[in-house]
């Protein structure tokens, strides 16, 4: 496989949120703002090109019957490291992630990039892997949380837009009704284009 | 046989991952902890400008006032120069979306001297007005503490604090903190 196809596979193709739908407790909670949304994507990014190293670096020591509890394993060890040097060096984000560092553990995609990939390739291919997977995540959450804090809020990554003078911004776009909807057409968009640029 | 290689590769990732997790947690522990403790100084500074010290009270009456009130963490004495000239509190209250954790300085003669908003998981630009919006912290300045604190649109009296439109459960939620702490502190320290 040639690593430009991973990398598209990763940023477009199979994009964690837009085509695979994975991992959407943690979108849909912290992409309220741009800035929270960042920094969750360079979280989940961090913690799946990890594991995906170690992974594919252990898979032939792994036995294949217990090979989810050692990902699983492998895994929330660098959720828990994330997790302490985010609270350590950037508590401000820290205290906006919250609870969802925590939830990395659980966030499909990893798991599913392990399974699916990184169990099965060499180190470097699992690293571009997760890597591109991450990059996907990074900007779909990203997209989405802009779009959230422009229409709820009236800022971008907590700059002023437009203020009250103009228009009130829609407090809907910043709670989870308005998550819903705006994934939702988001997955729309991206679907029409990906069928449009394929029927090409 | 195969069931103690399962058992020996689990166990030597477990114990890597742990080895390795310690490592980490012994390079962050204490910033963390340093931050933590400067985070609520910090608070306890805005409230209390000219305050010299800030003194945790005695473990055995904080337990004893914890028992009765349960969102209190911590309270400590505000000091200038030696003589205790109010406490502070920091209550954990909930809210819409969690926990809010609120430290709020009563003055001995019975008047709030304010409150600060800490850490909270409330909906960003609904419940996060009770931070944002500096009426919401300014409206406790000065409020008598005799009484049980209410919410009101228009805060008129000496026990009514704001009640932010949209947010109704976020300024009820650290009002609660408040009154949690007020009532410790009219029963255990105002005398």
């Amino acid at each position: 496989m040639k690593f430009s196809e991973i990398i598209k596979n990763g940023i477009i193709n199979e994009n964690p949120i837009f085509v695979q739908l994975v991992g959407m407790c943690s979108v849909l909670a912290v992409s309220s703002s741009a800035t929270n949304s960042l920094a969750m994507g360079f979280s989940v990014m961090a913690v799946l090109t990890c594991s995906n190293i170690v992974i594919s670096l252990l898979r032939k020591f792994i036995p294949d019957e217990i090979r989810i509890p050692v990902f699983i394993v492998v895994i929330a060890t660098f959720v828990t490291i994330v997790d302490m040097f985010l609270k350590a060096y950037a508590p401000d984000i820290y205290g906006a992630l919250g609870i969802f560092i925590p939830l990395i553990v659980v966030n499909c995609v990893i798991l599913a990039r392990a399974e699916a990939f990184a169990y099965s390739n060499g180190v470097i291919l699992s690293a571009i892997d997760g890597l591109s997977m991450g990059v996907g995540f990074t900007l779909a959450i990203t997209i989405l949380g802009i779009l959230r804090e422009f229409f709820g809020a009236g800022s971008i990554f907590g700059i002023a837009i437009y203020g009250e003078s103009m228009i009130k911004p829609a407090g809907i776009f910043v709670a989870a009704p308005g998550a819903f909807i705006l994934l939702g057409i988001l997955v729309g968009i991206f679907r029409t284009l990906q069928k449009k640029v394929a029927a090409n | 046989m195969k069931a103690v290689r399962y058992a020996l590769v689990l166990l030597i990732v477990g114990v890597v991952a742990g080895g390795v997790l310690a490592y980490s947690n012994s390079l962050t522990a204490p910033i963390i902890a340093e931050q933590e403790k400067a985070g609520s100084f910090a608070a306890f500074q805005e409230i209390f400008t000219d305050a010299d010290d800030f003194v945790a009270i005695d473990e055995a009456l904080l337990s004893k006032i914890i028992a009765q009130h349960g969102t209190i963490q911590e309270i400590l004495e505000v000091k200038s120069g030696d003589d205790i000239v109010a406490y502070v509190f920091n209550t954990i209250s909930g809210g819409y979306g969690g926990g809010i954790t609120t430290i709020s300085g009563f003055n001995l003669d019975g008047t709030v001297e304010g409150i600060r908003i800490t850490e909270n998981s409330e909906t960003p630009g609904l419940g996060t007005r009770v931070v944002d919006d500096p009426a919401y912290q300014e409206s406790y300045i000065g409020k008598s503490i005799s009484e049980e604190l209410v919410l009101s649109g228009s805060p008129a009296s000496d026990s009514e604090v704001l009640l932010l439109s949209g947010a109704t459960v976020s300024s009820q939620g650290v009002l609660n903190g408040v009154n949690d702490a007020r009532e410790a502190f009219v029963n255990f320290l105002a005398n």
